[in-house]
């Protein structure tokens, strides 16, 4: 029975998934998806299973190694930036969105090319094709899993090259994305602490960050605020409701920065000293036809791209999505307040001042997996978004965007995805009308 | 200006990120005249062999840099030899469209102005941002004049300039003192604002849009407790970086230089001492309540009245190296070596004295020579 109730947990584990999604490699206890839509009890058998010895001869590897390659070809309108040309109000990426023309799952930009007006460091990540359409080594993606035997720990590194030509050269940056080791204490809970660098814990875009799990290609506008990698602690725990169909879950970490992306904060150090407090709570209806998930969260803490400890942030969010026969529905509303702080450090480098900042922002997302058996095509999922952003530094006009995504994505044989993906952006209010749409594609290889 | 209008009703009283800084206290930016109403303050500052005077509207702490901004003025055309023709003043096309608002971090009085031919029978409202203009793409912006603005939100508090010759001797008579045009409107993301324009002229910037800042000497001395205060005397305008000997710039008798000043705190000599004759109660009282010594004058200098008194006023607040000695008769007072310019501080204190702050304020010169600024 013991085992049958360890295989339990860990189903359960994994059905919390992003969807759809072929099979991944990700690493947290919302791994994978099964097959959610029959109850618990269908899934099992009389039979207690095999379950592999711990150690010896046929137990699994204790290091495991996979991965995946994403190459992409993208295409921005204009320049490749959201700057506006002879817009010389300065800072320059503050009249603007400048992550608007993503071109891959990073969330990089096709340019930030600024024709030497000065910035605060609002910047993403950028390839530098600017207007020019081109093909591009997104990530080279190495993870690393070692499962000790016998002890409830497993330790996981995910390490990712990126190819990149810096408008002066060529330079291929290695990113140290995750490290962690956790541990999972007890068998009959669903409970797992994690130290070392990890994904978000806030909302659920940050379960769509690896190009081999993301349904498009390109994240939300509103992923900069959520969807990054930071150094701490964290604890998940989840119980399960059976006689409702439903779990509850509570995610809960103390990091260095939070959950913004790197080129927003630095995650590898904390410059106020003060730990960073996320968490989600989470809840979720498992029935046959439909599964429902819904989450709130919360970051609080000082602002991590300055040394200030009295200078604060807070991003609350709620999430949804839905399953249904085949339809799948994401959202979020994400809120980001911060406040006025010291000189700025971003993972992109230092900048004068950080200036108090709010935003405001949603995306709705629903795709239509069609699972076909036709030779090497196995699911064929239909796909679009739609989302805005609004956000104001005090003192600038304020500005509203938004945008409109559609795609298609071909999954062949179990580890060639095919993604083909329009965004078009629009500059509702505040900033100017620029051209940045984006076509982009990605072909995903995952070994 | 906002801000120093705050400060006098008490706003940010335990904040200190809200305070000016100890160098700058509030009465020489600004004066409460009662009622809700305040004057600029004219502030005197030494320049070598001239006196000038400023007006305060910001102040920078923590500033490594100032930006210009750009400032859209439109136009209906341009005359045969290519002068923009402006609307009429009482059309609410003439009004400035401003592009950062005085709550921005990067908020500067430092204006590029861009001239912007609209299309005729634009609607009188169709361009008031911004957005506006640059989401016309048959809009031409053409560069035009730097111009010095000060953007205020509470309408109608800035009423004058206050001019204490009694406390300053030095500072210019009111018809020396060039005009300042308060209750400007302008229009700042469709919305009216009001601002304090300060001329054309009077800034530089470089390739990246940052200000060229100037050198503002404030004298300071070192009490018995080694504590260094501030001598409340005319502060002392500099032309260009240190020990670089730059010539001040100045044409039709408008310095283009000298709006943007970065404070540097001057450590004078224990020898040193404020010209600060008997005649001038005020001063005298001034420099008694701060601490300072203030030296003895000779009967001769004691028995000034008149036009030789007037003509004295100059001298008024002066630091002179050899002050004990120098202040003994009229005669001997135009032999003081004056610590007055920034070549004099240079030469006779050395680089050891000048400390940098980070502060930086916004006080465009109105007077000069004892002559008005002028403000097109």
């Amino acid at each position: 029975m013991r085992g049958r109730q360890r295989l339990r947990a860990l189903g359960l584990f994994v059905a919390a998934a992003a969807w759809p999604a072929a099979g991944s490699a990700h690493t947290e206890p919302n791994i994978v998806q099964v097959d959610a839509a029959a109850p618990l009890e269908e899934n099992e058998n009389d039979s207690e299973g095999y379950t592999p010895p711990a150690q010896g001869p046929g137990s699994p590897a204790p290091l495991q190694l996979s991965g995946y390659v994403d190459v992409g070809f993208a295409r921005a309108q204009g320049d490749g930036t959201s700057f506006a040309p002879g817009d010389t109000r300065l800072p320059v990426d503050y009249g603007a969105d400048t992550f608007a023309p993503a071109v891959n799952s990073r969330g990089d930009v096709a340019s930030t090319d600024t024709g030497g007006r000065f910035v605060n460091g609002f910047l993403p990540r950028s390839v530098n094709i600017g207007g020019r359409p081109s093909f591009l080594l997104n990530t080279v993606n190495f993870d690393f899993k070692y499962t000790a035997g016998g002890a409830p720990v497993m330790v996981f590194t995910r390490v990712q090259l990126l190819p990149r030509f810096t408008g002066t050269g060529d330079e291929t940056r290695p990113l140290l994305e995750q490290a962690f080791g956790r541990i999972i204490p007890f068998d009959s809970q669903e409970l797992a602490l994690s130290i070392g660098k990890f994904d978000s814990v806030f909302g659920i875009e940050y379960l769509d960050n690896q190009a081999n799990i993301r349904t498009g290609v390109t994240p939300s506008l509103m992923a900069r605020y959520t969807t990054g990698q930071s150094i701490g602690a964290k604890i998940f725990y989840r119980v399960q409701l059976a006689p409702l169909w439903s779990a509850l879950s509570l995610n809960v970490a103390a990091t260095n920065h939070g959950n913004f992306v790197e080129s927003a904060q630095p995650p590898d150090a904390s410059l106020t000293g003060v730990p960073v407090l996320s968490a989600r709570l989470g809840y979720e209806l498992n029935l046959a036809a439909v599964q429902i998930k819904l989450g709130g969260s919360l970051l609080t803490g000082a602002r991590n791209d300055q040394n200030r400890d009295d200078a604060d942030q807070r991003v609350l969010g709620l999430d949804l999505r839905v399953a249904l026969y085949g339809f799948f529905l994401n959202g979020e509303y994400v809120r980001v307040d911060e406040e006025a702080g010291g000189p700025k450090t971003t993972g992109i480098g230092a900048f004068p001042l950080t200036s108090s900042f709010h935003a405001r922002g949603f995306y709705g997302q629903l795709a239509y997996a069609l699972a076909l058996d036709l030779g090497p095509l196995r699911r064929v999922t239909l796909y679009g978004r739609y989302e805005q952003r609004n956000a104001e530094f005090p003192g600038f006009t304020p500005i509203k965007v938004d945008r409109l995504t559609a795609g298609v994505r071909l999954d062949l044989w179990d580890l060639l995805i095919v993604k083909g993906e329009l965004l078009r952006n629009g500059e509702r209010a505040g900033a100017p009308k620029v051209d940045n749409d984006v076509l982009t594609t990605s072909l995903v290889y995952t070994w | 200006m906002d801000d120093f209008v705050a400060l006098y009703e008490g706003a940010g009283e335990n904040d200190p990120d809200r305070q000016l800084p100890p160098l700058m206290p509030l009465g020489m930016v600004l004066t409460d005249t009662g009622g809700g109403k305040y004057q600029l303050a004219l502030g005197p500052t030494m320049l070598g062999d001239y006196e000038g005077a400023y007006v305060t509207t910001e102040v920078w702490q923590g500033f490594d840099e100032v930006w210009v901004q750009p400032l859209y003025v439109l136009i209906s055309g341009r005359s045969p030899d290519g002068t923009p023709i402006r609307f009429p003043a009482d059309d609410p096309r003439a009004r400035p469209i401003f592009t950062v608002g005085p709550d921005s971090a990067f908020y500067s009085p430092y204006w590029q102005t861009f001239y912007v031919q609209v299309p005729a029978g634009s609607a009188p409202d169709a361009y008031r941002s911004a957005r506006a203009i640059l989401d016309d793409k048959a809009l031409v912006a053409a560069p035009g004049p730097a111009r010095l603005a000060s953007l205020v939100r509470r309408k109608g508090v800035i009423e004058g300039i206050f001019n204490d010759r009694d406390r300053y001797p030095s500072l210019p008579a009111p018809e020396n003192v060039g005009p300042v045009k308060l209750g400007g409107v302008g229009y700042l993301d469709g919305e009216e604002i009001e601002y304090i324009d300060l001329g054309e002229g009077g800034f530089q910037w470089d390739r990246a849009l940052v200000v060229e800042e100037t050198p503002l000497f404030l004298p300071m001395w070192r009490d018995a407790e080694g504590t260094l205060r501030s001598l409340e005397v005319p502060t002392i305008g500099g032309t260009g970086p240190l020990f670089s000997e730059t010539l001040p710039r100045i044409s039709l008798n408008r310095p283009h230089y000298g709006s943007l000043w970065r404070a540097y705190v001057v450590e004078m000599p224990p020898a040193a001492r404020v010209f600060a004759p008997p005649q001038h109660p005020k001063v005298v009282e001034a420099l008694q309540e701060a601490g300072v010594p203030v030296a003895e004058v000779g009967p001769t200098i004691k028995a000034l009245a008149g036009q030789d008194l007037v003509d004295r006023r100059a001298n008024v607040g002066r630091v002179a190296l050899d002050g004990a000695k120098c202040f003994e008769t009229v005669a001997t007072l135009d032999t003081c070596t004056w610590l007055d310019s920034q070549s004099a501080i240079e030469k006779h204190l050395g680089g050891a004295a000048i400390h940098k702050t980070d502060i930086a304020i916004t006080c465009p010169l109105i007077s000069f020579a004892n002559t008005a600024v002028p403000n097109p």
